[in-house]
């Protein structure tokens, strides 16, 4: 049987690594497989951060935008439907993460698991994937770099482990 | 200056009538034309010699003096303005703009629906930045109190209307450069009096640079308008998510992430 998969894409990608938790995904190896597209780590998130090379945690995988059918190929990105793409030809249990609200619908309308990536940050930080003082340092940053509504970022800020 | 109204589900909408960008313009401009016809005997032509003139004004003039070339032509017609005016048919002008604010604003809508069908949309997009600077341009015309002002906005809206009408007479299969060089003149004269971001003077900038601009702007509008994702947004403006969001900010428009509430953020139900 297949492992769950997270697909993770380039709006949480960035909010980790502004925030200084870039290797949390590692805490869902080896029980869960992280997958990023291909667009998505070569054109939309490493040219733009200073990474040398692939996390040991994630799998970069070509994705087949042309398996994705829809009318409406404009309300998403390229490196977007890639996501869609991976999730939709997952063999498991696969959840695309994203703090996008389009990709979210999008996804949660293709009958594919959604996961807002606050939700995972919170989920990652309350099982030890990421420390107290891990949180503290970057959780200010995180919500400045994911804008949320005030009720939202307090309740993330004050989140216990 | 970019004003937001996202929503609505397209995935379940068709793509044919939205290929052509001019197309919802030649029907409003249609309908804008038969309104001519009360009051001139020959609307087109009093149109193609008023077009004609505007468009023979270098831009500096265009957009600060078409006004009076409007004047002009409406005096030889009519003798005077008040002549004009008075027969003008009735109606309430102060209704004008309110209506006018109307067309365009349905023009981008119509436009911005092209975003969702094609993969890069350019003529889309600079139609769109061009439909928001003539909806600018009549709120503009609300804002502003002298009517030295009140003139130069005018005539960066007549500017503009005279270069679609002139782009109609010609029934390009795509948009022609001069439009998006007029957009550009549009946006600078028309928000270089006002509170917010600038545009550069296109004097002196190379046709890529202005498109680039114009393009960039009308994906802000998209962003602003449509319900499509950050990243498609960076996409159509053809810049990084990261440049994109820079953007939005100079717009005071707020990347849609979310959940909205606290209750949405623990919906998803996922747990280890």
């Amino acid at each position: 049987m297949s492992k769950p998969a997270l697909v993770l894409d380039n709006s949480i990608l960035s909010a980790l690594f502004a925030s200084g938790w870039f290797d949390a995904p590692s805490f869902y190896r080896p029980d869960r497989l992280v997958l990023i597209s291909d667009r998505v780590w070569n054109r939309e998130f490493s040219p733009y951060h200073e990474i040398e090379s692939e996390p040991a945690w994630a799998t970069v995988q070509e994705a087949d935008l042309e398996s994705v059918q829809t009318q409406a190929l404009g309300q998403l990105s390229k490196p977007d439907w890639s996501c869609i793409a991976l999730a939709e030809g997952a063999k498991g249990d696969t959840t695309v993460v994203t703090n996008d609200k389009a990709l979210r619908e999008v996804a949660i309308r293709r009958n594919l698991d959604a996961e807002w990536g606050t939700h995972f940050v919170i989920r990652t930080f309350t099982a030890c994937g990421i420390t107290i003082s891990e949180f503290e340092e970057g959780v200010g940053t995180y919500l400045s770099d994911v804008t949320l509504p005030t009720e939202v970022a307090d309740a993330v800020r004050h989140t216990d482990k | 200056m970019a004003n937001a109204q996202p929503g609505r589900d397209v995935s379940q909408r068709g793509p044919a009538e939205y290929l052509d960008p001019l197309a919802p313009l030649s029907s409003q401009f249609q309908q804008l034309k038969s309104m001519l016809e009360f009051v001139f005997d020959d609307h087109e032509e009093f149109l193609q010699d008023l077009t004609d003139d505007i468009l023979a004004l270098p831009p500096e003039e265009r957009f600060t003096m078409s006004h009076e070339v409007l004047r002009e032509h409406v005096e030889d017609q009519f003798g005077s303005t008040d002549a004009f005016t008075a027969i003008l048919p009735e109606s309430n002008p102060a209704k004008l703009p309110a209506f006018l604010e109307q067309v365009f604003d349905t023009l981008l809508t119509d436009v911005l629906e092209g975003v969702f069908f094609h993969r890069n949309p350019q003529d889309h997009l600079a139609l769109a930045a061009l439909f928001q600077t003539l909806e600018y341009s009549i709120r503009r015309l609300d804002e502003v109190e002298d009517q030295e002002a009140k003139n130069r906005v005018a005539s960066s809206m007549l500017a503009i209307l005279s270069r679609l009408q002139h782009i109609l007479a010609d029934s390009p299969e795509s948009l022609p450069a001069e439009a998006i060089w007029d957009t550009a003149y549009g946006l600078h004269y028309l928000t270089t009096e006002d509170s917010g971001p600038d545009f550069p003077n296109p004097v002196g900038t190379s046709f890529d640079e202005v498109k680039e601009h114009v393009i960039g702007f009308g994906a802000v509008i998209a962003y602003a308008r449509l319900d499509i994702s950050l990243s498609r947004g960076a996409e159509l403006a053809g810049v990084s998510s990261e440049e994109f969001r820079a953007n939005l900010d100079r717009y005071d428009i707020e990347p849609r992430f979310g959940p909205n509430s606290v209750a949405e953020l623990y919906e998803d139900g996922i747990d280890e």
